[in-house]
């Protein structure tokens, strides 16, 4: 079995290690770029979001590299996500693809439909021994990204992070097994903490969102660079070991993510699908830790998050916090992009500098 | 001869040019809305010939500004001291013309935006997401459709006394709804008021939504020339609304201004109208191969010289440049 699944930021350094530890060669597609998404595109229905033309492309070009088994993850609840993987199988094979997919559900559907599905990778290997390495290796490398999002405003020569952080990216497609890639991030984690930093007043800017558009750099045109470049540091609420926390670790062990669980309250309570609720409480607890402003980010035609928007948009009052929506398509170009995170950068700037007058910290 | 000490701001949007001079008290010397017509090089260059010929040595530019989607090209061409995105531009101009304002409607070419003001200080802003429908591309399509000059669209639509209802959701439906209500008969006046209330609605209940509204509004942009649309704006949301007469060069007025407080008349970048006019600009663009990422690279060129590379992600090409560290607040 040559094994495959669809990128999502750097996801690959895990998913890659994990089935070459399960003993499977694997191909990793090429990087998400625009000929991807003009593969994604041509298979895809017209109006499903962003994240799933990526995904097809993903897999098309995989495919081409010779794949012939699809790893991909179930949804959660009613968004879209949950019938992506069978809406693809079936995609791919009306296109005439030759190729097994299999589609591994979150735990809280029921242990048994995991198994079965899981139990055609997993099966027969010691995974006792596996998971959790791939779970530290998951938060080395989210503290990999999140040391990123510190240092970029902080360096004292510009695009010495960025080209540290290039480097793994494009070195961990060469390594092979767990050992390997926990020795490239030990080496790029001490990289990182040798970059001369200047220590300075670094404003905060908070990101929240739909999950895939805010982890993946292509999807979201590269906000979190583009926002670290103009001088402040990023923090976003989903990281993929957030990700396995919340749909892997915590239904085991019956436990609730705090933060949503303490500023969702009263607002959003029941779950609708995807990550709407997350989106309402960490821009809640940003707020709470003073961020100077929040960025949200989705894509278009995306449900859960249009709710969440429009929740914001009612917290507007209470929320003392400047908030941005970004909308991500098939949009080509970052000026846009960039003239509205300048001009909401500016806005920041202007009403810190007046703070003094506290009432003008409010949105009327 | 008396020097002339002025300011210039440049505005470089998709669908017009904007050029002002501003003199050490603000005043307007000059103001120039040319079409873009998708060649902002030769354009730009052509007005400041202009400029300059009518001149000469007298005229003395202690500050220059860029804003605009081609506000880096701009910036690159004359040399520009500060270089800003249109809402920041906008909204000091804005501010400059009626200190009290509370909200900004501004609708160019390809962007729309609403932007609220408390205190001369922007408090929100809210731009058009994805699509263009209700800009003023989409009033200049129709407008050329029905074989009206874009000028008199807003003379003969405010004539109308029973507008059409048309779907103004999306400019692909919107234009569909025109046809049909045009094959029905309906006069030509109803269906461009029609329209411009669609516009307007389509507006308030997207940019618009979930903003809060206040007096003064000021509406500002180039469709600001369009009466019918100010009319359209003051019919939805039943509160008066006020043309300022610069309207359609408000953004180059407030990169002007901008530009003014970053020398503060000091010392400018501006290269000189001699060099920008004899100067050959060019760009040209290539894919890269270097990995997988097939970034489309945009390179500027001046005299043959590379000047400026955009659009790489890894900035391969960038950071030769050293754009960064430039734009950096770290030095």
């Amino acid at each position: 079995m040559k094994i495959t699944f669809p990128h999502m930021g750097n996801l690959y350094m895990i998913a890659k290690p994990l089935f070459e530890e399960l003993g499977f060669e694997v191909i990793v597609p090429p990087p998400n770029n625009r000929k991807t998404l003009e593969i994604g595109k041509n298979y895809s229905p017209e109006f499903i979001c962003m994240p799933f033309k990526l995904n097809i492309g993903n897999f098309v070009q995989a495919i081409e590299m010779g794949a012939d088994t699809i790893v991909m993850f179930g949804g959660c609840g009613p968004c879209r996500f949950g019938y992506y993987g069978a809406l693809q199988k079936e995609i791919l094979k009306d296109a005439g693809f030759d190729v097994q997919m299999i589609v591994i559900e979150p735990l809280h559907y029921g242990i048994e439909n995991f198994l079965s599905e899981a139990g055609k990778v997993f099966a027969k290997k010691n995974l006792i021994g596996i998971l959790p390495k791939i779970y530290s290796l998951a938060k080395m490398i989210d503290r990999i990204e999140k040391r990123v999002h510190f240092l970029r405003p902080r360096e004292m020569v510009k695009g010495n992070v960025d080209r540290i952080y290039n480097r793994f990216r494009i070195e961990a497609l060469k390594t092979k097994g767990i050992e390997q890639m926990k020795k490239l991030t030990e080496a790029t984690t001490v990289l990182l903490d040798n970059v001369y930093v200047v220590d300075e007043n670094v404003k905060k800017i908070g990101i929240v969102g739909e999950i895939y558009t805010i982890i993946d750099d292509f999807a979201n045109l590269n906000i979190e660079k583009i926002i670290g470049d103009m001088g402040y540091e990023v923090e976003r609420n989903l990281y993929i070991s957030y990700w396995i926390d919340n749909h892997l670790i915590y239904p085991l062990l019956r436990k609730k993510d705090l933060v949503v669980k303490r500023y969702s309250k009263d607002i959003m309570e029941n779950l609708i699908g995807g990550h709407a609720r997350e989106t309402i409480a960490y821009a809640k607890w940003f707020e709470s830790k003073y961020f100077a402003g929040i960025v949200h980010v989705f894509p278009l035609t995306c449900m859960p998050e249009i709710v969440a928007k429009s929740v914001l948009a009612d917290l507007r009052n209470e929320l003392r916090v400047p908030l941005l929506h970004i909308v991500v398509d098939e949009m080509e170009s970052d000026v846009g992009l960039k003239t509205r995170l300048e001009a909401f950068l500016d806005l920041i700037e202007s009403r810190s500098e007046k703070s003094g007058q506290a009432k003008l910290l409010s949105w009327n | 001869m008396d020097k002339l000490n002025c300011f210039l701001g440049i505005d470089i949007g998709s669908v017009s040019t904007n050029v002002v001079l501003l003199d050490e008290n603000n005043n307007i010397v000059e103001s120039i809305y040319v079409r873009t017509e998708g060649r902002p090089i030769e354009v730009l260059q052509k007005v400041l010939a202009q400029l300059y010929q009518k001149y000469e040595e007298r005229l003395k530019i202690s500050g220059v500004g860029a804003t605009g989607s081609g506000r880096n090209l701009a910036a690159i061409m004359v040399g520009a001291d500060t270089v800003k995105n249109e809402i920041t531009a906008h909204a000091k101009a804005a501010i400059h013309f009626i200190p009290n304002v509370r909200t900004v409607i501004e609708i160019g070419g390809q962007d729309s935006k609403i932007i609220l003001i408390k205190n001369e200080i922007v408090v929100d802003f809210a731009m058009n997401t994805i699509c263009a429908a209700g800009t003023g591309s989409f009033l200049d399509r129709q407008a050329e459709r029905l074989n009206i000059p874009i000028e008199r669209l807003g003379e003969i639509a405010i004539k109308s006394k029973n507008p059409v209802r048309i779907a103004g959701r999306c400019a692909v439906f919107a234009e569909s709804d025109m046809i049909h209500k045009q094959q029905l008969g309906h006069l030509s006046e109803d269906i461009l008021f029609g329209l411009c209330l669609a516009l307007a609605r389509n507006y308030i209940s997207n940019v618009a939504k979930g903003k809060t509204i206040e007096e003064p509004i000021i509406f500002q942009g180039g469709v600001a020339a369009n009466i019918a649309m100010k009319k359209a704006f003051e019919q939805v949301l039943q509160k008066e609304i006020v043309v300022p007469q610069y309207f359609n060069v408000m953004g180059a007025i407030g990169i002007a201004l901008l530009a003014k407080e970053k020398t503060k008349g000091l010392i400018s970048n501006f290269k000189g109208f001699d060099c920008i006019n004899n100067s050959k600009f060019e760009t040209r663009g290539f894919e890269c191969k270097e990995c997988s990422n097939n970034c489309e690279v945009v390179e500027f060129y001046n005299n043959n010289n590379l000047v400026a590379t955009w659009g790489d992600r890894c900035q391969r090409y960038s950071s030769s440049k050293n754009h960064h560290v430039e734009k950096s607040k770290n030095l």
